[in-house]
């Protein structure tokens, strides 16, 4: 009880100090014989080398375009994307990769002083490069995100093409987020709700796993849900992939149109062929384009850049400044009472520099602002092309894939017959239009 | 898988099916039990807490022994406890790792039967699945473009009531010159605004300073007892005693009562429940600068704290006679602080503070006239930076400052020698000034009838018309008394017809039209305290707890009745309906009927 | 308009987008690789800022945290009373479940002499929640604190407890010196 009351009245003495960090209130005793050890931290792992990871993202999206494009091998990507799935996602446990690396690029920019590796400068911008070039081997091949979703495809079920089309708005959306919190510096949302991390770490928060593991038995019945309708990376290659010099046919010849490949892509990239307009119809057509160019587009892109900038504002809270700056904020008037939130601990502990929390936040609410109008902005402009797409689509005479959406995975080649025969299976070659055509 | 379809073999796609049966009913066992496990290892969902860190159950068993330090089945007890929920722990964090390998195995192995029985039972090449119209690629552009444009709108439409919330909260916080959900980037959701202070209305139902909303120490209240009793208890409602000492006033607002304490060392705010007394929080002020300074010598009347706080129901600015001023929010967590230095003050700083809109004002008086060292401080409530600073061509004074209105525009009114100086609050440009004053001047002045009063104990008691500009001494001084009853300490008060001073225990009555002296009564007690009016009568504090109450007219002072607090008095009471709260040496007081 | 020229004037706008496209990602890849910032860099904690809140030991992707407890012994008072050892109020001064504050028994005592113990932390026991920190950090001389382990640590591109840290204390350290120790001359591999 004695050692009690000591320890009581010690505690009231210290109490008495102001708190502070790292301050010597005990000096250390000087041993004669006793040896004080030194700390011995652990080194790094060694598991990801930066050039290493270079070197197998090149050597990946070369195999994986030339499988799609020349090699013509279903069983070459099924090969190649397992072992990216288990380099780039088990071993190197997902992190980083390409859809991430968005995040990084964004902050590299807006703040010279962060950081970007070379790893990760390269998995942003070498499969950009080669989907302007040969198209979206990287999804097929190389990202073990795809290369998860696509193994465990067993029945592939249609998505309606209005549905799809809607839910292929959302990857911009995520994009738009992630762009704008990781610019911020606030926090990289991308990664945050990446499903499949965590089944490639074994671990995580169980919010995460499970929505993994949903994601998979989704992907089982409906082909690549992450990469078509939540990939923010995905949408970008998209677009890269519309101007890409070579990408993936159907056919190794010619087409006639017997249509065995309609059903053979789970991912509704395969596009039917689509009459060329006769005079008439370009006439009228080149009409509403105007019409589209003049006003929609300016409208879409004003609208959203509106909508953007409010947006942006409501999601300050996600950023930890934000976040501190509203606490703060509803401290000063009030509205907090005890026990308070660890965040304002900390503000206290620290000084509770108000002045500092809140010019900072001031500045950070006017970036949010400025980068949520430009963000909001290009959003209304891919709607509006979105919907010029849809409503102008390119004249293909033949069955081929959608320049945009085709992961190349090859699924489609062993669907057509001239393909069977080009590998020496004998095969008849149906007339056009089908058998009930 | 293959690119080739093999013959079909329906026996080995029959295997497969069967091994895919059982390794997907392990792989769903295995889900489960990793979740089971998941929610053993943490609590609450997500993450939430670790189990083992929580491990609540140990706390009372612990709390229990520390009051019962000998009791050996408890102590047993605690250590198998510990030991079972540390087991549980590493074990289980054990079979995370092991039953998500198995998961991981058992999924493979699913996955790869699933392939396996659909290559297998799959036909050679066959056209069969060719059937029926080839789609119609100019139907479904139109159902995408019009599902695309409905949701495109229905994403603008879902965004409006957010953009709608937002435009409204910047309309709410919006500063006269950024329209509200204009472009500019000024308003904000987050960030308190500089104009969030209190309406009128919101000021004058509290007490937010010395002397009251408007510092005259008249409250209208009628409901306010007037007999009491300190040692006997009789209407108190409570007593609660005040750690540090302090000079200063009670202020209240919103069921709270802020004052404040210090010594040579320490300083603090103090919050009390006005229902209860309750001691709500108490706030240190201090700044690095000022811990390291010499304390500054004052008065032992004066004290550390004579200033007292002001608050306009966001915050409680306070400051100290070391130069330490100080923001602190209504829960009683500093927001600010800054260090303007001991002052150059003979008796030391007993000014108070004063909130106009956004700024804090401070009279910042020190050293003699021609020293170029006394200023008037515009502070930022919401940072405490300086907004603006005006030099002050004055000697150290203690007077506390009063704003007033004239003719629709802000006047700071600060009382110094030798000149009464009027003041923009919202600049810190002078207005006016009037040359009348002398020596140590401490009271107040007050504002009533359309005319200021101002008084010091060696020149005169005056009578400002407070609408001139520039110098005022020749043109705007409405009447002057230099013979007798001039103020010492206390401050003055005005009822209307009269202005009354209270020196060495003498009460004096002027015309407050034309400053003639109209009686004087002798009380014989020493006030240190400013007198205040309520239900028409005049409250006097004297400084050993004598409170005297009388009515006053032209011909004379009749006294009506006197408590007594027991304790000596330098405060100003507070009055909000039914009560007064009262700064006592050591204790606070509320005072009301029934107590 | 004929059907060749059509086709022909989109490849050419094709052929454009794709020339800007290569120059743009090139010119950012080529901007960002040769900006003179760029390096690895390692997750660490700033044992300044850390409030001990016990996120570190939830928040940590992994499923025992890479956030664990470091011991400068060389700051350390080898006090008898340790705050970082003991429950406030022990019964005994003695390693009795009742007494240790460790939820894990993680850290070890062992008797120097008259009046002096070392303590040492049990690497693999500890789940890095912080309160012996808080123990060391308010009474004692902070020789104890939280630091990322690297060898444990999987450098995610965001930090799962960056994100959550309420005082911000999270840093991005170089690669080639990825821990923020106290004491002198500390910090031996």
């Amino acid at each position: 009880m004695r050692r009690a009351a000591g320890w009581i009245m010690l505690v009231c003495l210290l109490a008495l100090a102001p708190v502070a960090f790292g301050v010597e209130r005990f000096p250390p005793p000087d041993f004669t014989d006793h040896k004080v050890p030194h700390l011995v931290v652990p080194g790094p792992e060694t598991r990801g080398v930066g050039w290493i990871d270079v070197v197998v993202l090149s050597v990946g999206l070369l195999w994986a375009s030339w499988l799609s494009l020349k090699g013509r091998s279903r069983r070459g990507v099924v090969v190649l994307s397992i072992l990216s799935l288990l380099y780039f996602g088990f071993w190197r446990r997902g992190c980083v990769c390409a859809i991430g690396s968005i995040q990084n690029v964004a902050l590299g920019l807006a703040d010279p002083t962060y950081a970007v590796p070379l790893s990760v400068v390269a998995l942003f911008t070498l499969p950009l490069v080669v989907a302007l070039v040969w198209g979206r081997s990287f999804c097929s091949g190389v990202c073990p995100h795809g290369a998860i979703q696509d193994l465990v495809l067993v029945k592939p079920v249609k998505v309606p093409t209005w549905l799809d089309e809607v839910l292929r708005v959302l990857p911009w959306i995520h994009l738009a987020a992630g762009v704008l919190l990781a610019a911020t510096g606030g926090m990289f949302l991308i990664c945050k709700y990446d499903p499949f991390v965590g089944i490639f770490r074994m671990a995580g928060p169980r919010v995460m796993l499970v929505a993994g593991v949903a994601m998979l038995v989704l992907s089982m019945f409906v082909g690549r849900p992450y990469c078509r309708y939540l990939c923010p990376y995905g949408a970008l290659l998209g677009v890269a992939s519309r101007f890409a010099r070579w990408r993936p046919t159907v056919t190794p010849g010619a087409c006639t149109q017997c249509r065995l490949c309609e059903t053979s892509c789970p991912f509704g990239a395969l596009n039917p062929p689509q009459p060329v307009a006769t005079a008439r119809e370009r006439v009228a057509g080149a009409r509403r384009r105007l019409v589209l160019l003049v006003v929609l587009l300016p409208l879409a892109a004003w609208g959203f850049a509106w909508i953007g900038g409010r947006a942006a504002l409501l999601s300050m809270p996600l950023h930890p400044q934000g976040k501190l700056a509203a606490l703060v904020a509803a401290e000063a008037r009030g509205e907090i009472s005890p026990p308070l939130p660890d965040e304002l601990l900390a503000f206290h502990q620290h000084g509770a520099d108000l002045p500092a929390a809140m010019s900072s936040a001031m500045a950070l609410e006017k970036r949010f602002l400025m980068l949520g109008r430009v963000i909001g902005g290009l959003f209304g402009l891919v709607i509006a092309l979105k919907l010029a797409r849809i409503l102008f689509p390119e004249p293909t005479p033949d069955y081929e894939t959608d320049s945009g959406r085709c992961v190349s995975c090859a699924r489609c080649f062993s669907a057509c017959p001239y393909e069977l025969l080009r590998r020496g299976v004998p095969v008849a070659v149906p007339e056009k239009g089908g058998r009930n055509g | 898988m293959a690119d080739e379809t093999p013959s079909p073999r329906p026996a080995w796609a029959l295997a497969c099916r069967r091994i895919a049966w059982v390794a997907g009913t392990l792989t769903f066992l295995l889900s489960a039990v990793l979740l089971y496990n998941s929610f053993r290892l943490y609590r609450g969902a997500g993450n939430g807490k670790l189990r083992v860190v929580e491990a609540s159950g140990l706390l009372p068993l612990k709390s229990k022994l520390r009051e019962d330090p000998k009791n050996e089945p408890l102590k047993a007890e605690i250590r198998e406890l510990d030991r079972r929920v540390r087991e549980e722990y590493f074990v289980r964090e054990k079979l995370a790792g092991r039953a998500g390998w198995a998961l991981l195995a058992s999924a493979v192995v699913l996955l790869g039967t699933l392939h396996g029985a659909r290559i297998l039972s799959r036909p050679k090449f066959a056209m069969a699945g060719v059937t029926g119209r080839p789609p119609d690629p100019n139907i479904k552009a139109s159902v995408a473009a019009r599902a695309v444009t409905v949701s495109a709108l229905g994403l603008a439409g879902m965004a409006l009531p957010l953009v709608w919330d937002v435009s409204a909260q910047w309309q709410h916080s919006g500063t006269a010159e950024t329209p509200a959900g204009g472009s500019g980037g000024a308003g904000s959701s987050t960030v308190p605004a500089a104009d969030d202070f209190p309406s009128p209305e919101e000021i004058a139902a509290n007490w937010p300073r010395f002397r009251g909303a408007d510092g005259s120490g008249v409250s209208s209240l009628t409901d306010v007892p007037e007999t009491w009793d300190g040692p006997s208890g009789k209407n108190i409602v409570w007593k609660t005693p005040l750690e540090l000492p302090g000079e200063n006033s009670a202020v209240v607002w919103g069921g709270r009562v802020f004052t404040s304490g210090a010594t040579e060392k320490r300083r603090e705010v103090y919050c009390h429940e006005a229902a209860t007394g309750k001691l709500l929080w108490k706030t240190p002020v201090g700044t690095p600068q000022s811990e390291r300074a010499e304390p500054p010598e004052v008065m032992e009347d004066t004290g550390h704290a004579a200033p007292t706080v002001a608050t306009d129901g966001r915050r409680v600015c306070a400051i100290f006679a070391n130069g330490d001023v100080a923001a602190i929010s209504m829960v009683g967590k500093q927001l600010w602080v800054r260090s303007l230095g001991a002052p150059e003050n003979m008796y030391g700083h007993a000014a108070s503070l004063v909130l106009w809109r956004n700024v804090l004002i401070v009279v910042w008086d020190q050293g003699a006239a021609d020293d170029g060292k006394s200023k008037l401080l515009g502070l930022d409530v919401v940072t405490g930076k300086p907004l603006w600073e005006t030099p002050r061509e004055v000697a150290n004074s203690w007077t506390s400052p009063l704003v007033i209105e004239v003719n629709g525009k802000p006047q700071v009114i600060t009382s110094a020698d030798p000149w009464v100086i009027a003041y923009n609050p919202a600049d810190g440009k002078e207005i006016w000034k009037a040359k009348c004053m002398e020596g140590d001047v401490a009271p107040s002045p007050v504002f009533a009838n359309g005319l200021l009063y101002v008084g010091c104990d060696r020149t005169c008691i005056a009578a400002i018309k407070p609408d001139g500009t520039g110098d005022v001494t020749e043109t705007h001084i409405a009447w002057k008394q230099e013979d007798a009853g001039l103020p010492d300490m206390c401050s003055l008060l005005c009822d209307g017809p009269r202005v009354y001073t209270l020196v060495f225990g003498i009460l004096y009555a002027f015309d407050a039209k034309t400053g003639k002296a109209l009686w004087e009564h002798d009380t014989k007690v020493k006030f240190e305290a400013s007198p205040s009016l309520f239900n028409g009568k005049l409250h006097l504090l004297g400084s050993k707890g004598e409170w005297l109450s009388g009515t006053a007219d032209d011909e004379g002072f009749k006294e009506t009745g006197r408590n007594n607090l027991g304790e000596g008095i330098g405060a100003s009471p507070a009055f909000m309906p039914g009560r007064i709260y009262l700064r006592g040496e050591k204790n606070l007081y509320c005072i009301g009927n029934g107590g | 308009m004929s059907k060749e020229s059509d086709l022909s004037r989109r490849e050419l706008l094709k052929t454009t987008i794709r020339g800007i496209g290569l120059l743009g990602f090139g010119g950012t890849g080529g901007y960002l690789v040769g900006r003179e910032s760029q390096s690895e860099t390692r997750w660490q904690i700033d044992a300044d800022k850390c409030i001990q809140c016990g996120r570190c030991a939830t928040d940590c992707v992994l499923e025992v945290s890479a956030v664990k407890c470091v011991h400068t012994h060389g700051m350390c008072g080898y006090c008898k009373l340790c705050t970082a050892y003991f429950e406030p109020e022990p019964v005994n001064l003695d390693e009795g479940a009742e007494n240790q504050l460790c939820p894990t028994g993680a850290i070890a005592r062992k008797f120097i002499e008259e009046p002096y113990y070392e303590y040492n932390i049990l690497r693999d026991l500890c789940v890095g929640c912080g309160k012996c920190v808080k123990g060391c950090n308010m009474f004692g001389n902070g020789s104890m604190y939280l630091q990322v382990n690297h060898d444990l640590c999987i450098n995610c591109n965001m930090c799962a407890i960056a994100v959550t840290c309420p005082a911000q204390a999270f840093r991005q350290l170089p690669a080639s010196s990825p821990y923020k120790l106290r004491g002198k001359g500390e910090g031996g591999k």
